[in-house]
């Protein structure tokens, strides 16, 4: 017996380290809740890609995110989305009301769409249309190369998957990116207020390091 | 009687040719595709098929090595302890996304699942019925809460499946975890009634009761099995197969 005992001590032990592991000690039970959590701790730089949209064509993604004091929100679209997107779309409205009262807080807006096949130019700016973006605080555009795309998305873990219908299904979040273009913090698509206050907190204070 | 001499000794053999099969089947990535590209797949079909593949070929590694093992696994409870494990952290949602873009995860999960199937082969002949339950009692028991959770949950648990394929796979998960416990338990009930008549095979009379007067009559009726019953126990018993392929698995 003592030997079984033995054996089952290991199992247990290597059960627990497994568990430890898979859940970051036990705090975290989904890939999203991971997803979050590593953000926090290490933040993700923004791979090379090219913008496409209106008012961005042909701009460096990194460099349209980095500046002194500058702080994004970044939300992941596809602008024939019906069903989470209008969640993200009216809560971007809601962010851009509430930037156009303190105009000089440095926050922007940037919505990205991961359909480059089908969200052109006239697309993005029906989609702008659609929600009146304001230019000065919120941008929308896509990615049109795709394998930039693609390393976007990874490097940002964003899952986009077939809904079945011949739409979307994706991990929707409100992304904050810091001043040096790095993923520093994700929050949920309804909490707009929380991602605005962090965003203006590190946009006012000094670079985190 | 020449067809006599072409049935080849037994260690040549393809016996675990179907677990080998079964396995690099699984392995093969256009079938890994597909059983991973729905969540209900990934966890109702690659993860059972794994566990019987790990089961199949356990039974073809020789018996004195496997009597090995029996000291480190009294009682079935090293092998019970890890497979209970194993599919409590394997039904973790995050592993099943991981699994998809990680193939250090995939690897382990697929060896852990082998493993599990091999593991609970071998120990459940060693088990008493106590084990056995202890053992259903806690995975069927969480089986059923990660269904239950599944479908009650407003969001998707895995980024890379969608909600109704879940809620489809939590109805599932509970559904398979009553199946098993009441077969299980049926199944016991079963042989512990046949294992009892057939230790006491006198009756008071002194005759020695015929064989085919065992199981109904203890799990339906549980009277004494009188000569009034003798002949349609007879019947119902020699139309049941089911009695002879329940007693060599437990001889196994």
């Amino acid at each position: 017996m003592l030997r079984t005992t033995l054996v089952t001590l290991v199992l247990v032990l290597l059960g627990w380290w497994s568990g430890a592991w898979i859940t970051r000690d036990f705090q975290v039970w989904t890939a999203e809740g991971a997803r979050r959590l590593t953000v926090v701790e290490r933040p993700i730089d923004t791979p090379p890609a090219t913008l496409a949209g209106p008012g961005v064509v042909g701009a460096d993604l990194h460099a349209w995110l980095s500046g002194s004091g500058r702080t994004t929100i970044v939300d992941f679209v596809y602008t024939r989305c019906p069903t989470v997107c209008t969640t993200l779309g009216s809560g971007f409205q809601q962010l851009q009301q509430a930037l156009a009262k303190t105009p000089a807080s440095g926050v922007k807006l940037l919505s990205i769409s991961f359909d480059p096949l089908h969200d052109d130019e006239s697309s993005l700016q029906r989609y702008a249309a659609q929600w009146q973006v304001d230019p000065a605080y919120w941008a929308i555009a896509t990615v049109p190369d795709t394998v930039q795309l693609q390393r976007l998305l990874n490097a940002f873990q964003v899952v986009v998957i077939d809904d079945g219908r011949g739409g979307f299904v994706h991990n929707a979040a409100l992304l904050v990116i810091d001043g040096r273009g790095r993923l520093v913090r994700i929050f949920g698509d309804n909490d707009t207020d929380l991602a605005l206050n962090y965003a203006r907190a590190i946009s006012a204070g000094p670079a985190r390091e | 009687m020449t067809a006599m001499h072409h049935a080849g000794p037994r260690g040549t053999s393809w016996t675990w040719a179907p677990g080998a099969l079964l396995l690099l089947l699984m392995l093969a990535p256009p079938i890994r595709k597909l059983t991973e590209s729905s969540m209900i797949a990934h966890m109702l079909i690659q993860y059972p098929c794994l566990m019987l593949a790990g089961l199949l070929l356990v039974r073809e590694v020789p018996a004195r090595w496997l009597s090995a093992t029996e000291r480190w696994n009294e009682l079935g409870i090293s092998g019970f302890v890890g497979s209970a494990l194993a599919l409590a952290l394997l039904m973790i949602p995050r592993v099943l996304d991981l699994a998809l873009v990680d193939g250090g995860v995939e690897a382990m999960k697929m060896l852990a699942l082998v493993g599990s199937g091999a593991a609970l082969a071998l120990s459940w002949p060693r088990a008493g019925v106590v084990m056995q339950a202890f053992f259903l009692g806690n995975v069927l028991w969480m089986t059923a809460v990660v269904g239950m959770l599944y479908q009650d949950a407003a969001v998707r648990v895995c980024n890379a499946y969608r909600l109704d394929d879940q809620q489809d796979l939590g109805r599932a998960l509970v559904l398979i975890a009553i199946a098993i416990g009441v077969i299980w338990s049926l199944h016991t009930a079963w042989s512990r009634a046949q294992l009892r008549s057939s230790v006491l095979p006198v009756s008071p009379d002194g005759a020695i009761q015929p064989s085919t007067c065992r199981w109904p009559h203890r799990l339906l009726g549980g009277g004494q099995c009188g000569p009034a019953s003798r002949r349609p126990l007879a019947a119902a018993a020699a139309s049941l197969p089911a009695r002879s392929t329940a007693r060599q698995r437990t001889s196994r």
